[in-house]
This record gives structure tokens, C-alpha cells and sequence, in this order.
């Protein structure tokens, strides 16, 4: 009896080592790792900052990033409820639910130093930066470059290899 | 004890084949195979395939791609435990059509969707003794399987979402969309006995459109040979022509479409198309010689298939943040029966040997609006759809059908002609409701349908799930269902001779029906509950188990063939000059129950190759509880009738698919063990034992977008064993160990025995 308690123990204790939501995680992780490929022109803060436009994951992002840094930064995570919430960012994630708000986002931060991120269909072409989406089992990159450069941004040539770009040199 | 010190040495090799994502590149990540999810069982967006409410089941183009197969048919009974599609012949329409079923229950208590919109079913009726008897399916081959994403199979009642027909499940075929590649394919194989010579070549184009749009253009065209596997014809005077026991000739060309174009706003315009035309020959029981053919003859059935569908719709987002989606679907699929090499017997010497037997036609069209929005804890949806169905059959020419009519299959006559059309109205509301950082949740659908000619119907479903631990879920859920008449069961009507006598299939509303006790049929009602959970450890571990219960009321099934056992049925039998007469009655009260337990599991191995094992077991049981109108099926032969519906199909079945992956090589290796069953010939039933089969495809990459691969589907020539005992006579030539027919129509693997294949695809 005791033996099958602790198989049950074991079962359960183990599962929960390696719980986590895989295709959330990947998204975020992808995010994080990609903007390691990107400079930030006269980027002089202290910590690099991710906004999160309505919030679709509760604390993931806090749980991915936790004590993690990018461009030998710490991450600092903040959450708004509308764009006009926000201040200084590197990038802005914005979920698939604010697909409809788009227009109005990216109009309030025309040309600012800011990487926006979604998972919105047709993103980079309708003038997001980095478009993340999930294809046959696996997830892809697709970066619109004009906006990049519009933005101040510099992205490494082995991200570009890795990624479907779109507006590829239309300054 | 034992079990204790496997799992302690088990447990760890598991847990180290999951990854710490944190530490791998980005190009790993990149590479890294995501979750699979499923839109089907749920109005509210897709969901991780771990965590859905009710078992749902997903197979994806490339698994599709290794088991090596061509139809649709094949490849649902190649990976899904208690999918049965057995291969007739000698059975007129059924050996065109391929049946198939869920969990042992009837092949229109499945509902197919495609992109999740309801696909019309065949024109066709089964109506001789196969799987299947009485029902008309969803012609499962009219779809290229290059064109197929993914199929999503929902093991649960869901009546209540979907409405009519969805009472054993619910098969989604998702197609292509935007990211696969443009590919061309070759296919070629054959029989181990040396026919069945199967060419196939088939390619899929794709445009991207702006907005991550997309044209998708799939084309395939297959020649199929027939296969030939009759016993001896211990007749006197037996035609040297022989019956064709096997697999029908075809030859058949498909299409399909899959857009999406979305607009600059949020809207998107999306578009679906599916084209099927089919040209099919089987043959009928031959005829043995006499004065006027010396060499007797056999009557070849010929079924021209031509099946398409439609799909136009959009969908959106409003300001409020509600998602709205509306289309059309309209389909239609029309069979022309021919039957050549034959003879009407009264017509003497004047006789055609070709015939133009009639044609079945079915359309629908049917029309959806969906509302969806998630608000902080409730994700609801609702809707309306309104349907329209029509059923025509078209009579032959009149040498098809008169005295003796066509041999081999009597053309559809005048009086049997129908152009029957019904509406039906559905409004329905879903809601998932979240408890407690959404550990729980519950989940209910009501869905209030009213149909032209039968009347309306309120049905419900309520699923609860409970994340005990982020890898222990359960779910439990309960719901009632519906089947309506097919209009095909309520307007079909045929006559044919066999054997000198007069046999007919007459509408409920008949007189000759009506002299029986006849009634108008109702829908057939059901009740499901299931429970069931899912355990999983990282991505390389999962297992589902679900008990799954099925209750049917009203069940709808084609009487045996009746004869006057008074003076007015008599009466009435003379009237309409036959001999024995069958209906479409609601005559039975069935229950079905069972469980499935899958179990996938994926290990890396250092040398960096991969081994995927899939194991799956169904076990069902259906049970004739009671009976509503036992005249119905008393007569004649009814425990052929009866045991059909409860041993006809395998009652259990297991699936064990090992996936070995190493450099450029790729091997599939699939067991397949179909349980026993049993078919009655003459009031007795004949067991027909338990079969191991096996499937291997074993593919090489010869570039990064060349692949060439052999395999073969029962590679160790399997074929059930003929009947035990039955023997063939001279008075009784068809069914026996020695006769036409060795082999039980039932079986769940065919009895053609091995194919052996080789295939290239080149993605460009």
C-alpha cells in the first residue's frame, strides 16, 4: 500500500515539474529570444521593458522572464488596458482579442522606438513589426523590415534568415 | 511489486524527454513541434487536444502523409480504434459508396463536417444486408486526402451543438489553409494476388493572398482496378463468367478549393469547394446459362458518381468585440446507376444488354449565422442555421424496369420517382463558464430545431472538466441528441425481381406500408453521458481513457421483407403485384457503451532520432433493448436483421502505430487488431474470428523536398476465415466456405488481402 501511494506521489510530483501550457510558452519564449536579434537606437534605460496590451496569459510572461535579461538587461514586464496607457517600451504584445483596436495602436505609435509583437493574422502586413504565427505543428516569424527601420530598429541578418519577411527595403 | 520498480525505472526515462524550453536557441524553438488543438466540439475557439471537454481525436496531414494511404476512408480505420469501414460487393449501390461507422453504431449516426460545416451525406440508401443497412453516409472518398490539414474526430454526442446526426461523433476535415508547400504525388501499387492495380497521381497548389491569405487548388486523379476473390459457383450450368467479389473498378477525379481572403478591416471572405466525379463497376451475382445464353452472363452495375459542395462565407469582428461568421454551404451529390451485360429475361431476344437504371440525387443547402464573444469568465456563442433538403429519384428506361426488369439491378420505375424537399430551422446558444483560474469548467449547449416535416426538437448537452493537476484532467459529459428521418428513408421506393419473386421497398405513407402498420417516421432521440480523463507528462506522454454510454430511442431501420399474413395485406400485395413488401420503421430502442484508451508517447533518443508510439483501444457493445413495432422485423429473417445491429461489427479493436525517425529514413509500422463478429445466414449466425493486420511505410528523403517510399497495407496477406460450417449448394450457391461468396460482407479489413505501394511526393 505504501509503496503504491509513493508510485502515485511520484507520478503526480513529476507531471508537475514539467506542467506548463507548451504552444503560450513558446510564443512568449519566441518573443523574448527574437529581441535579443534587435537594437534599439539610443536605448539608455535600465531595464528592458515588454508592455502587454490586455493581458491573454495571466502570469506567463512574468513566469518566463523571471530573472531572465535581454541585451544584458534585466526584463521588466508591465501590463496596460489601452494604448493610450502607454509610456516607454521595447516592445508592445498585443493579443488577437485587440485585432479590431490595430489601426488605432499602431497609429499612436507611428515611428516610436517600440517592437510590436502579435499573433493577429496579416500583422506585419497591415504595419506590425514581428507577427507570430503557428503553421503545420510549428511557429513561425514573419517581420515586416520597412516598419523595423521606420522604428529605429536594427535586426540582425540571421533573425531576417530565420523569419518570412515581408517589406523587405521600402524605407 | 512488479509494477512498482517498471514504473520507478519507467517514470524517469519519461521525464527526461521533456525539454526546458528556456534553454534552447531560438532556431529550436523554431523546429519545435507545438501542441495540437481542435476546433470541433466547441463554438468558442480551438482548444489544446489535452483539455477538451469531451474526447476529441486529431490526425494530421503528415501523419496522413506516412501510413501511405489514398482514401479517406482507409485512413480513418488506419488510425481511429472503433472506426469501421468494411469493403462489400455484390451489394448494388453499397459497393460504391464505402460505409463506415462510429463505435458500432449506424453509419448516419456520424456527422461530417468540413472547416466545420456541415457536408451533405451520399444520395445513396443501403438497403441490401450490409454494415449499414438502411442508413445513407457521407461519401467519405468524394475528398483528395492531399487536400486534408487535419481531421478532427469528436467521440461524444453533440447533437446539441451541431443538431441532426451527430449522435455516435463528429468528424471535422480541416483543409489546407495558408503555410504548406505546393506538392505533387505519385502513388502506385497492387494486390499480392496480382489485381487491384491502383495509380493515383495527385498535387496541391497554393497563392499566398495578402493578410497571410490564401488560394488552395487540389487536384488528384486515381484508377482503381477491381479485385477478385469469389470461391466456386456450384451451380448447374454456372456462367464461366464469374461474380466479382472484391474491390469495384474505378476511376475517379477530385478538386478541391480552400480560400481565405481577408479584407483591410477585420473581415474575412473564405471559400471551400469540393468536386468529386467517380465512375465505379461491380458486378451482381452471375447468371447461370440457358437456352438464350449459352454462356449465361453477368450483370455489370456501373454507378456514376458526381458529388460537389460549395462553401461562401465571412467573418468578423464588431467594435463591441463580438465575432460573428456567416456562410453557405450548398451540396449536392447525384448517383446514375447503368447496369450492362445484361438481360431483361421477359423481354426475350428483344432484350437491351444496356440499361439506364435511374438516378438518386440529394441536394442541401444550408445557411449559418454564428455570434461569439468571450467575456472575463463566460465564453458564449450562439446561432441560427436554416437548412434545405432535397431528394429526387429519377426513373430508367422502361427496360430496366418492366416484368422482370434489368438482372443484376431493376431500374427505378415511374412510380418510384420522387422530388421530396424539407426545411428546418435550428437556433442554439453555447456557454463555457470558468471556475477558479479556470480549473473548472462548465459547459452547455441547448439547440432548438424545427424540421418540415416531422416537427421540432429541443436538445441539450452539459460538459464538466476539472484540472486536478496541470496533467490530470477529467471530464464528464451528458447530453440528449437527435436523428432525423433521412428524406431518402421516408420518399425511397423500389421494386426488383430476384429469385421469381417480387420483392418492393415502399415509403411509410404507402398503402402497401400502410396494410403493415406503417407509420410516419419520427426522429430517432438519444441520451450520452461519458466520463473520462487525460494524463499527460510534458509533451511526450498522454493517455485518455473515456467510458462512453449511448442510449437510442426510435431507432429507424428497413423492415425485412414482409409477406401478407392476412386477407387485406394480401389484398393490397396483389394490388401492387408483389410478393413481399418492406418499410422504413422507427422499430427499435438500442444502447450502446464502451471505453477508449489511447496512449501516445514520443522518446529522443541521443543519437538524436525519434520513436513515436501510439496505442489505442476502443471496446463497444450495442444492445437491442426493446422493440416498437416487432411485425416490422419478425418476419422473414429477422434475426439476420436484429444481430446485425448488435454483432455485425467488431466489438472491440486496437491500433498500435510505432513512428521511427532517424536521418533521411522514416519508418511507420501499424498493428491493427479487429475483434470478432459474426453474421447470420439463414437464422444461423457464423463467427468470423479476431484478425491481426499490419501496415508498414518506410520513406527515404532524397532532398530536402523529394520523398520516395514502399510500403504496404496487410503486408502479411490477411484475410478473415470463410464461413465455418456454411456450405454452398446448388439450391444455396451464394454464401459458404466453397461458394461465390467465402468471405463475410461484415469484415471490418476486407478480404483482398496485401497491397504493396510505392509512392514519391516533390514539394516545390
Amino acid at each position: 500500500m505504501y509503496k503504491k501511494i509513493l508510485l502515485i506521489i511520484l507520478f503526480v510530483c513529476i507531471g508537475v515539474l514539467e506542467a506548463y501550457d507548451k504552444n503560450d510558452k513558446l510564443e512568449i519564449l519566441i518573443m523574448g529570444k527574437a529581441s535579443k536579434y534587435i537594437k534599439w537606437k539610443d536605448d539608455n534605460s535600465k531595464n528592458f521593458t515588454i508592455t502587454i496590451l490586455n493581458n491573454p496569459y495571466e502570469n506567463l510572461f512574468e513566469e518566463t522572464f523571471s530573472n531572465k535579461k535581454i541585451n544584458k538587461k534585466p526584463i521588466k514586464i508591465k501590463y496596460i488596458n489601452d494604448v493610450d496607457e502607454l509610456n516607454t517600451t521595447n516592445v508592445l504584445y498585443i493579443p488577437i482579442s485587440d485585432k479590431k483596436n490595430l489601426p488605432k495602436i499602431l497609429k499612436k505609435i507611428k515611428n516610436k522606438d517600440i517592437l510590436t509583437v502579435s499573433k493577429i493574422k496579416g500583422f506585419a502586413q497591415r504595419g506590425g513589426i514581428m507577427q507570430i504565427y503557428f503553421l503545420t505543428q510549428k511557429v513561425k516569424l514573419k517581420i515586416n523590415l520597412n516598419k523595423s527601420l521606420k522604428n529605429n530598429l536594427k535586426i540582425s541578418s540571421s533573425l531576417l534568415k530565420i523569419s518570412d519577411v515581408v517589406n523587405r527595403g521600402k524605407k | 511489486m512488479k509494477l512498482y520498480y517498471i514504473a520507478c525505472i519507467l517514470i524517469p526515462l519519461l521525464n527526461i524527454q521533456a525539454d526546458d524550453l528556456n534553454d534552447i536557441s531560438l532556431e529550436d524553438l523554431l523546429n519545435t513541434e507545438t501542441e495540437l488543438k481542435a476546433d470541433v466540439g466547441s463554438r468558442n475557439g480551438s482548444r489544446n487536444l489535452l483539455e477538451t471537454p469531451a474526447p476529441v481525436d486529431v490526425i494530421t496531414y503528415k501523419q496522413i502523409e506516412k501510413s501511405g494511404l489514398t482514401s479517406l476512408n482507409d485512413v480513418l480505420r488506419y488510425f481511429v480504434s472503433g472506426f469501421n469501414s468494411p469493403e462489400t460487393s455484390v451489394a448494388d449501390g453499397t459497393d460504391h459508396v464505402r460505409v463506415f461507422t462510429l463505435r458500432g453504431m449506424g453509419s448516419d449516426q456520424v456527422l461530417v463536417l468540413i472547416n466545420g460545416k456541415r457536408l451533405h451525406t451520399s444520395a445513396l440508401l443501403n438497403v441490401n444486408g450490409t454494415i449499414g443497412r438502411g442508413s445513407s453516409n457521407v461519401d467519405l472518398d468524394t475528398i483528395a486526402v492531399n487536400s486534408i490539414d487535419k481531421i478532427e474526430i469528436l467521440r461524444d454526442g453533440a447533437a446539441a451543438q451541431y443538431g441532426s446526426d451527430a449522435i455516435a461523433g463528429v468528424i471535422n476535415i480541416i483543409l489546407k489553409g495558408d503555410g504548406h508547400k505546393n506538392n505533387i504525388n505519385f502513388h502506385t501499387g497492387i494486390r499480392s494476388k496480382g489485381d487491384g492495380k491502383k495509380v493515383q497521381s495527385d498535387m496541391f497548389i497554393t497563392k499566398k493572398l495578402d493578410y497571410d491569405g490564401f488560394v488552395n487548388i487540389s487536384l488528384m486523379a486515381q484508377s482503381q482496378e477491381q479485385t477478385q476473390r469469389t470461391g466456386t459457383d456450384v451451380r448447374k450450368n454456372a456462367s464461366s463468367k464469374l461474380t466479382h467479389v472484391g474491390i469495384p473498378d474505378a476511376k475517379s477525379f477530385a478538386f478541391v478549393l480552400n480560400s481565405e481572403i481577408p479584407l483591410e478591416n477585420t473581415t474575412t471572405l473564405y471559400a471551400n469547394g469540393i468536386f468529386n466525379y467517380r465512375d465505379s463497376k461491380s458486378s451482381a451475382f452471375s447468371r447461370v446459362s440457358d437456352e438464350e445464353h449459352p454462356d449465361g452472363f453477368l450483370p455489370i452495375i456501373n454507378a456514376t458518381i458526381l458529388d460537389y459542395s460549395a462553401t461562401f462565407g465571412a467573418n468578423g469582428e464588431l467594435s463591441n468585440g463580438y465575432y460573428w461568421d456567416i456562410s453557405n454551404v450548398y451540396g449536392s451529390d447525384t448517383i446514375k446507376f447503368n447496369v450492362s451485360g445484361s438481360y431483361n429475361y421477359d423481354l426475350g431476344t428483344d432484350s437491351p444488354t444496356y440499361f439506364n437504371n435511374g438516378s438518386l440525387i440529394f441536394i442541401q443547402d444550408t445557411i449559418n449565422i454564428d455570434i461569439k464573444k468571450s467575456f472575463s469568465n463566460i465564453d458564449l456563442a450562439f446561432g441560427t442555421e436554416y437548412r434545405y433538403e432535397n431528394y429526387q429519384i429519377k426513373s430508367g428506361d422502361e427496360a430496366s424496369y418492366i416484368l422482370s426488369g434489368s438482372q443484376g439491378f431493376a431500374g427505378y420505375r415511374p412510380e418510384n420517382e420522387t422530388d421530396s424537399s424539407r426545411n428546418n430551422y435550428a437556433l442554439y446558444i453555447d456557454s463555457i463558464y470558468h471556475f477558479q483560474n479556470k480549473k473548472i469548467s462548465l459547459e452547455n449547449a441547448l439547440r432548438y430545431e424545427n424540421y418540415s416535416d416531422f416537427g421540432d426538437t429541443t436538445n441539450v448537452k452539459l460538459l464538466l472538466t476539472y484540472q486536478f493537476l496541470e496533467e490530470l484532467f477529467f471530464r464528464v459529459s451528458t447530453s440528449t441528441g437527435f436523428r432525423a428521418p433521412s428524406l431518402a428513408q421516408s420518399h425511397y421506393s423500389h421494386t426488383s425481381t430476384f429469385g421469381g419473386l417480387v420483392k418492393g421497398t415502399f415509403t411509410p405513407d404507402h398503402p402497401v406500408s400502410q396494410a403493415f402498420g406503417a407509420k410516419d417516421l419520427k426522429a430517432e432521440k438519444s441520451k450520452h453521458f461519458s466520463v473520462g480523463s487525460v494524463y499527460h507528462i510534458g509533451d511526450n506522454f498522454n493517455m485518455m481513457l473515456d467510458y462512453f454510454y449511448t442510449d437510442v430511442d426510435d431507432k429507424i431501420v428497413l423492415s425485412s421483407n414482409l409477406v401478407a399474413t392476412n386477407d387485406e395485406q394480401k389484398a393490397v400485395l396483389d394490388a401492387y403485384g408483389v410478393s413481399e413488401a418492406r418499410f422504413f420503421t422507427n422499430a427499435l430502442n438500442t444502447e450502446t457503451q464502451g471505453i477508449d484508451l489511447k496512449i501516445n508517447y514520443k522518446y529522443l533518443l541521443k543519437d538524436n532520432s525519434q520513436l513515436d508510439f501510439s496505442f489505442w483501444y476502443n471496446y463497444n457493445k450495442t444492445k437491442i433493448v426493446s422493440y416498437n413495432n416487432k411485425s416490422s422485423t419478425n418476419n422473414a429473417n429477422p434475426y439476420e436483421q436484429l444481430d446485425v445491429i448488435e454483432n455485425g461489427q467488431p466489438k472491440d479493436s486496437v491500433h498500435f502505430l510505432i513512428n521511427y525517425k532517424k536521418n533521411k529514413f522514416d519508418t511507420t509500422l501499424n498493428f491493427n487488431r479487429y475483434g470478432s463478429y459474426q453474421q447470420v445466414i439463414d437464422n444461423q449466425a457464423y463467427k468470423f474470428k479476431a484478425q491481426l493486420t499490419t501496415d508498414l511505410d518506410i520513406s527515404y528523403k532524397m532532398t530536402n523536398d523529394i520523398d520516395i517510399a514502399i510500403g504496404g497495407n496487410n503486408i502479411f496477406d490477411v484475410v478473415p476465415n470463410k464461413w465455418n460450417g456454411l456450405v454452398a449448394t446448388q439450391e444455396d450457391p451464394f454464401y459458404g466456405y466453397n461458394g461465390i461468396k467465402p468471405y463475410s460482407r461484415y469484415s471490418p479489413f476486407g478480404y483482398s488481402g496485401a497491397y504493396y505501394y510505392i509512392r514519391m511526393s516533390i514539394k516545390f
